[in-house]
């Protein structure tokens, strides 16, 4: 591009001096400036807020990011800017409300109801469930980050049936990644953005980790190191992509094996890092149609042998052996008996030499033309093999070598919900990890970096509660947290008959790995009974009428269902909330919190804490404005009923209640001993880091420093941490780890094999009965990463009836529903489209603004849309979450959100059938996450204009 | 001095944070003011100073430098497109038109540093500098009837109790790619004339000669790699002799 | 451009009222070809006073801070706005000096004080074009044509007034004649009006232009609000091509065919007056309407 042409002649605009118009400058002199944390989205950066007083009220005046934090390093985005206006926002809750006597759920009349009364009224409910049958409280939160609180509160009422929302969400990287390579993609990773050469990022709009990626993009950009971004629309990251691939979606699992099968054709692999830190060269069991096929051989000790290729024996992984990658043959004397054996990689060799994986095969099903898959395979093997870095450093690996240089295969990857919500995301996310294993390309320099308090064992040992008698236990807390990750199927939530523990059929066969839970099928399941009716739903900080749940208007329906003596199928919903939601009005009692500004908050190890790969981190909040509402901060509320409801944790022996509110519980409870909610400034005099005695003085420690807490690691534990001694000490110290033992990356998942063989029939212990359950468990559950259809869950319709993807993606500037009373960001996008390639519109007779008709095979709904060149042609987008319901949010009646704003989910189904004729879940089967972006739909042109099904309060439909 | 900043194009990921965090810096600074109408109706709008827009450039084959990505396959799976964010304030442009049309003088450009800023004080809010800028940098504050825009932060920038390293734009602190580079195009050091000496600069309207100062740096063209690894290509039994070597744990 | 009513009423009207000073004087100047008696004089001299005023004050209205509005006499040196404003309030001290003058008989004082006036008007029809005329950011309106026209459609409705004005006058004065100025003027400014349509639409700057991208077509994905803003309610205005068409030859029949037929072939020129001022006034808001701001580029418009 040429520069500005030279000037030709001196300009011609007039010039003021300065001097003559004074600036006028902020006036300082009631300010205060606070450090805390943001929570207009999860991404928790730090701010900098600068309230004003004056005539006895503070406001906030504006917010910066903070440029000493560790998330943000300074910036700040749309969102976070915003946040004055949220805090000022029409729809903030004042007082605890309760649905007016008279009128319905959804008709959104209530009356004022006092706090004593409402917690009285709350706690007595409580308390008769907690004595009679404790699982009839089910409790679900949204997006909140105090999970290890909520779920500790859960515990302790002896209830399973909580859960947040990450199975909606990211379950299917979350649970891949912890039973792939013991750290994941949605916040336990990070690319190494001050040194990849090549970064390819999968499905990923906006993500939680939104300043950082934003961050890392320029970095890598200025650094002139390679970004692909593979997603079917280019907006947002993929706008800058140095190569955007326009994906089908849901075929990312074919992209993937397609660029493995190049990967192993070529030997472009790692084969010291397969060796050494995955379980490449373990030996499987190869003996068809017994208990114990596909399962590890292992020794005396149960540690899984290699073949050593020194003394050709079967050895564990020990220092001195040098494990064969390929092999297989029988080995006898083991306490298994003599066993024809494969080695993992031999089993993947042998996968990938089927035609099916080469990048021919899949190139149609994916929309990638074959030779771009090959090229992308070499670019990658390129970067990571010629490209390789190696920072000198001295580290000792897990069997005592110590090296002086650490091997960075500067290839990384990132991927999120383009992935993830997927019926068949978990395999395809662990497909992903399964190339980075190959090049050797994680946790080194240049690649994907885990996140303090991860990498865990794979998976993270901790197992959820599947104790029929401890859950029907009154008044006992749950002998386990309600959630965990399942290794084997007595791992599973289920009855002696099969039948699901868990409202939410969480860990049954219907989702074995669901590690966070089934929060979409909650609804649904509570109002047929399915597995056991409830009592009181007790929703936190979820808008499940509306964006977080699928088959909306139907959903509301089931919120409204009621029995034949007149009373509602859910018989309580209390909702905690901050904002008029569009499910605060279906709630029967409404529990107002209060905002990110006006309360502690504990962004805590025990959860998912603000970690960098170099810096261990976590993070609170505290109040920088005046409480000038009638509302409570939730967790305050949480502490307060788990007190007067008597539960152990938080009561002494005499029954009195340990814990005055939420500061008084984070500053001493403690985990275990020296462990508790805060890892920074522990110990009598706040010098502890991690481990230490419960200070008095925590809260303002931690403001004093900004509101964070860091630990920087030293060199020696910054890579390879999986398999580095010195880190795998220091995270043990931490509690971040049981014991300091490596973790070696699962290429091939045995638990996935343990759970095949129960489909198959041959497991020895726990099985379906179900055919439906054997089917899925046969199929799905590859313990080598594969892909499948994501239609071949659900009972779907044809293709050729449903030919386009339907798909939404998040704008940077929204967060879900609940940033939609803010009034700037509403002045930027009050009204979403669905966008079309122009190719396809044409073939439709559509055009730009024209009105349409979306159907899948559940339902339709109407919308205007807009073409866009930037979209895969068989795929149709739209922004998630702006589609409001009328009055909801503050918003007057006429508001845009609700007349020509609308929500994609309600063309989605919360359950499908299989042909067998079983109700099961719209979700992966493995884990239980939720498939929104299966969505297929038709258009057609509308006659009519103005969204369609446009639902209102007030029972009118 | 000719301050200004540099924009881009090639990091922005149209994240609106910049437009945002003008508008709250703004939004009832003593140097600007820009109210929201209608903030929860049926018309949501308000005044911004810098507003982000969203283009699509079809069928450059710069952008797709690869034989698969630069024209439509066979099939029409690969659609040739490249999304271009481009965050719109005022370029305090040299030939600021806006300046000698507005009749009161409330419109002026600093002699020193070239800011262009509207004096309300002065201002009769006659819309005609809108009128006269080629880059809708303009927009009228309805409340006090005063035309706003864009104060390149001069309110920041000067404001000497400020720690240095915040004396920038409010959009420039905060955005999060890094796309906004504050500094002195008179000065052939500051970063702003580095960056537009080593990518050059979009000629946004030239033909209109307003002079920009402001400058885009134009996308980059898309980093390539020229892989040199052999291929072997073959998945078969041999794959194994090369598979096993001889590495001790 | 967005047709701001009182802006069109502004221009249109004194315009007008302007032509009609110019006329009247000049008319003054020759009471052997052009009969008036003084009455008839000051009666013109009203209704062009009542025009140019009521056109100044309706240009007020579309200022947002009428307060300031003051200061827009200072900035004649770049400002055609600042000069429109300050030689039009010019105008009122001239022309009550010329009456006065008039009244008191000084005739070493009326011929400066009657050309200044003609001066005056001239080129305050010339600044109004000007304003226009001036603005590269749109295209359609910056070219000498468009001072032209102001200057031009100015003369030529007062030409059409004067007759209407003399035709007040007391009957034994006598009968009109063909008012060939009128005539003149009505012909010309048809011409003109023609050649200004037939000269746009042309395309002078592409979206492509706007981003500075050379190759490639460049479309709008999204402007970056989903609502009206200041920029779509001032430059976003759309019209209708079919609308156009109409509108235009409205405004040629009514502006200038009508005008001139009845000049040339009757007597009614009150009608031939409002006539013209009614196509005026459609032509001026097509010059608004149809005007397309660059601006719009940035708003999706393939070109401007
Ligand atoms: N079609 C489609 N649907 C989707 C998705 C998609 O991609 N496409 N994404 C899914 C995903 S991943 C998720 S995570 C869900 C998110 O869906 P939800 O978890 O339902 O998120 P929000 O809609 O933002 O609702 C959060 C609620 O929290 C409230 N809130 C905000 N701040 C506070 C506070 O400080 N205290 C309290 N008590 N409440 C507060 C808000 O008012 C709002 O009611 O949506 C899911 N739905
Ligand atoms: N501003 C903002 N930030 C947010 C949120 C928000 O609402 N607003 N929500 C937060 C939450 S809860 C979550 S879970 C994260 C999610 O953050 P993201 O993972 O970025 O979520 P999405 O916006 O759903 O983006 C999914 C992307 O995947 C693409 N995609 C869809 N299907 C496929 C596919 O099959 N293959 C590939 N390769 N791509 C596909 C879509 O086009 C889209 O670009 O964001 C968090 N951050
Ligand atoms: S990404 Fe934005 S909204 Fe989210 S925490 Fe950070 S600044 Fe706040
Ligand atoms: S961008 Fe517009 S407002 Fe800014 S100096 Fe240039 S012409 Fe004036
Ligand atoms: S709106 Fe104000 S700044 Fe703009 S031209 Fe009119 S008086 Fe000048
Ligand atoms: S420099 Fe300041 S006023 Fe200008 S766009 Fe940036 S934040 Fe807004
Ligand atoms: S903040 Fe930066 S990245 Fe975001 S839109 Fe503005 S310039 Fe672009
Ligand atoms: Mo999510």
């Amino acid at each position: 591009m040429p520069p500005n042409p030279p000037p030709t002649r001196a300009p011609r605009t007039p010039l003021t001096p300065a001097a003559e118009r004074p600036i006028r400058f902020e006036d300082r002199s009631a300010q205060q400036v606070h450090y805390t944390t943001c929570y207009m989205c999860a991404c928790r950066c730090g701010i900098q807020v600068t309230t004003e007083t004056r005539d006895g009220k503070t406001r906030v005046r504006f917010i910066q990011g903070n440029p000493s934090h560790p998330v943000n390093q300074g910036v700040l985005c749309a969102k976070g800017s915003a946040g004055i206006m949220k805090q000022y926002s029409r729809a903030l809750l004042q007082q605890p409300l309760i649905r007016r006597p008279g009128s319905e759920r959804g008709d959104g009349l209530y009356d004022p109801i006092s706090w004593d009364a409402a917690l009285d009224l709350l706690t007595q409910r409580l308390a008769h469930l907690r004595a009679t049958d404790p699982k009839r409280l089910a409790f679900f939160t949204g997006r909140d980050q105090m999970q290890a609180l909520t779920g500790l509160w859960a515990q302790q009422f002896g209830t399973p049936n909580w859960a947040a929302h990450g199975g909606f969400c990211s379950v299917n990287m979350a649970a891949a990644g912890l039973y792939s390579i013991g750290y994941s993609f949605w916040e336990f990773g990070s690319p190494d953005w001050d040194r990849a050469r090549y970064f390819v990022l999968w499905g990923v709009a906006e993500d939680h980790s939104s300043n950082p990626i934003k961050i890392g993009l320029d970095k890598l950009k200025s650094r002139g190191a390679k970004f692909v971004s593979v997603n079917p629309v280019r907006t947002g990251y993929s706008a800058i992509a140095d190569e955007w691939v326009p994906i089908r979606p849901g075929s990312d699992g074919l992209l993937a094996l397609a660029i493995v099968h190049e990967l192993l054709a070529n030997d472009w692999i790692d084969h010291a890092y397969l060796v050494r830190y995955t379980n490449a060269p373990w030996l499987v069991i190869d003996a068809p149609g017994s208990a114990d096929d596909g399962l590890f051989l292992r020794g005396d000790d149960g540690k899984p042998l290699v073949w050593d290729q020194h003394t050709q024996s079967a050895r564990r992984m020990e220092k001195g052996v040098a494990p064969a990658l390929a092999w297989a043959g029988t080995v006898a004397q083991t306490t298994q008996g003599s066993r024809h054996v494969r080695s993992v990689f031999s089993l993947l060799l042998e996968r990938h030499r089927r035609a099916e994986h080469t990048p021919e095969a899949v190139a149609a099903q994916c929309g990638v033309p074959a030779g771009q898959i090959r090229r992308l395979a070499r670019e990658m093997a390129q970067v990571a093999f010629n490209e390789t870095i190696e920072i000198p450093c001295r580290w000792t690996d897990i069997y005592g070598n110590v090296h002086d240089n650490v091997i960075g295969r500067p290839v990384a990857f990132y991927a999120m919900r383009g992935i993830s919500a997927h019926a068949n995301g978990f395999q395809t996310c662990r497909a992903l990890h399964l190339i980075q294993m190959l090049l050797g390309a994680l946790d080194g320099p240049g690649n994907f970096r885990s996140k303090a308090p991860y990498p865990r064992p794979i998976p993270p040992a901790q197992l959820p509660e599947n104790d029929a008698g401890s859950i029907d236990a009154p008044k006992k807390p749950l002998s386990k947290p309600p959630l965990g990750f399942p290794t084997r199927p007595e791992d599973l939530a289920i009855t002696a008959g099969g039948e699901p523990l868990r409202l939410d059929k969480a860990y049954s066969w219907e989702a074995p790995l669901a590690a966070h839970g089934i929060m979409h099928a909650v609804i649904r399941n509570a109002v047929e009974g399915d597995p056991y009716p409830i009592d009181t739903l007790l929703l936190f900080m979820a808008n499940m009428a509306w964006n977080s749940a699928m088959n909306t208007a139907e959903t509301q329906q089931m919120l409204r269902a009621k029995n034949d003596d007149g009373s509602y199928k859910i018989p309580f919903l209390v909702v905690a909330d901050a904002f008029d939601s569009e499910t605060v009005r279906f709630a029967d009692l409404v529990l107002p919190d209060t905002t990110y500004l006006e309360r502690f908050d504990a962004i805590s190890f025990l959860d998912r804490p603000i970690s960098e790969p170099d810096a261990a981190a976590d993070s609170i909040r505290h109040p920088v404005l005046p409480l000038e509402r009638d509302v409570r901060p939730w967790q305050d509320v949480l502490v307060e009923l788990a007190s007067r409801l008597g539960f152990p944790a938080f009561v002494d022996a005499n029954g009195e209640r340990r814990f005055s509110g939420y500061t008084d519980f984070i500053v001493n409870y403690e985990r275990a001993p020296g462990i508790g909610f805060l890892a920074g400034f522990r110990g009598r005099d706040g010098e502890q880091s991690f481990r230490g005695e419960p200070n008095p003085k925590q809260w303002q420690a931690y403001i004093d420093a900004q509101s964070f807490f860091a630990h920087h690691w030293p060199e020696n534990q910054r890579w390879m941490r999986a398999v580095n001694r010195d880190y795998l000490e220091a995270a043990a110290d931490a509690a971040f780890i049981p014991k300091a033992e490596p973790i070696i990356a699962q290429i091939y998942s045995e638990p996935l094999q343990k759970f095949r063989l129960a489909g198959l029939g041959q497991y020895d212990g726990p099985k379906p009965v179900r055919p439906i359950d054997r089917e899925r468990l046969a199929r799905f559950f590859d313990p080598l990463p594969t892909w499948y259809p994501p239609a071949a869950i659900a009972a779907s319709a044809p293709d050729d009836d449903y030919p386009l993807h339907a798909i939404t993606q998040r704008p940077m500037m929204m967060y879900h529903s609940w940033d939609s009373q803010n009034a700037w960001l509403r002045q930027i996008i009050a009204q979403n489209f669905l966008y079309v390639h122009p190719a396809t519109a044409a073939s439709l007779g559509l055009a730009d603004l024209d009105w349409v008709w979306v159907e899948s095979a559940h339902g339709r709904i109407r919308c205007q849309m807009k073409t866009m060149a930037g979209v895969e042609p068989h795929t149709v987008w739209t922004w998630n979450a702006i589609g409001k319901m009328a009055e909801a949010w503050g918003l007057d009646g006429d508001a845009p959100e609700a007349t020509v704003g609308f929500l994609l989910n309600h063309l989605i189904a919360e359950s499908v059938r299989a042909a067998s004729g079983e109700r099961l879940s719209n979700s992966d089967p493995i884990t239980g996450q939720a498939a929104w972006y299966d969505l297929r739909v038709r258009l057609r042109k509308a006659d009519e204009r103005g969204v369609w099904p446009k639902l209102e309060f007030g029972g009118r439909r | 001095m000719r301050l200004g900043l540099a924009i881009d194009l090639d990091t922005c990921v149209g994240c609106h944070a910049c437009a945002v965090a003008c508008k709250e810096w703004n939004g009832r600074s003593l140097m600007g003011g820009a109210p929201d109408y209608d903030a929860y109706g049926a018309a949501p709008g308000g005044t911004w100073y810098n507003r982000v827009r969203h283009y699509e450039i079809e069928g450059d084959p710069t952008y797709s430098p690869h034989a698969c990505g630069a024209l439509p396959d066979t099939d029409g799976l690969q659609p040739l497109s490249k999304t271009v964010n481009v965050p719109l304030s005022c370029m305090h442009c040299e030939e600021a038109h806006c300046v000698s049309v507005c009749p009161t003088g409330a419109s002026y450009k600093r002699a020193e540093d070239g800011i262009v800023l509207v004096d309300p004080a002065r201002c009769m809010g006659c819309n005609y500098c809108s009128w006269a800028c080629p880059y809708g940098a303009r927009e009228l504050d309805q409340d006090e009837g005063v035309m706003k825009k864009c104060t390149l932060c001069v309110d920041r920038i000067y404001d000497e109790r400020l720690p240095e390293a915040e004396r920038q734009p409010a959009c420039v602190l905060a955005c999060p790619a890094h796309a906004r580079i504050f500094g002195d195009f008179d000065d052939p050091a500051s970063p702003v004339s580095q960056r537009v000496a080593a990518r050059g600069r979009q000629d946004m309207l030239g033909a209109l000669d307003y002079r920009p100062t402001n400058a885009y740096l134009p996308p980059r063209k898309p980093v390539e790699i020229a892989p040199t690894l052999p291929l072997r290509q073959g998945l078969t039994e041999q794959a194994k002799a090369f598979v096993n070597r001889l590495i001790n744990l | 451009m967005k047709p701001a009513l009182s802006v069109i009423f502004f221009t249109v009207g004194s315009g007008a009222g302007l032509g009609l000073m110019v006329w009247l004087l000049i008319a003054s100047l020759m009471p052997s070809h052009i009969r008036m008696d003084a009455l008839t004089f000051y009666k013109g001299a009203a209704i062009a006073a009542a025009l140019i005023t009521a056109g100044l004050m309706s240009s007020t209205l579309h200022l947002a801070n009428r307060r300031n509005a003051i200061y827009a006499l200072t900035r004649w040196r770049t400002s055609w706005l600042s000069r429109e404003a300050l030689l039009s309030l010019a105008l009122y001290p001239v022309a009550a000096l010329h009456l006065y003058a008039l009244e008191r008989g000084l005739p070493q004082v009326t011929p400066i004080t009657l050309w200044l006036l003609v001066a005056l008007a001239l080129a305050i029809l010339f600044c109004t074009g000007m304003i226009y005329g001036c603005l590269k950011t749109v295209p359609r309106w910056n070219t000498w044509m468009t001072p032209a026209k102001y200057l031009l459609f100015g003369l030529m409705s007062g030409a059409v007034l004067l007759p209407a004005v003399l035709s007040l006058r007391p009957a034994e004065v006598g009968p009109i004649g063909r008012p060939m100025m009128a005539v003149v003027l009505l012909a010309l400014g048809a011409a003109l009006y023609v050649a200004y349509l037939m000269k746009h639409p042309r395309t002078t700057h592409r979206i492509n232009d706007a981003l500075g991208v050379r190759a490639g077509r460049v479309r709008l994905l999204d402007a970056g609000h989903s609502h009206a803003t200041f920029l779509t309610d001032e430059f976003g205005f759309v019209l209708a091509r079919e609308r156009a068409r109409v509108l235009r030859w409205a405004a040629i029949a009514a502006g200038f065919v009508l005008p001139l037929l009845l000049c040339c072939f009757t007597q009614w020129f009150w009608t031939a007056s409002v006539l013209c001022l009614i196509g005026l006034l459609v032509e001026r808001w097509l010059f608004f309407a149809e005007a397309e701001h660059v601006v719009r580029l940035y708003h999706g418009q393939p070109h401007v």
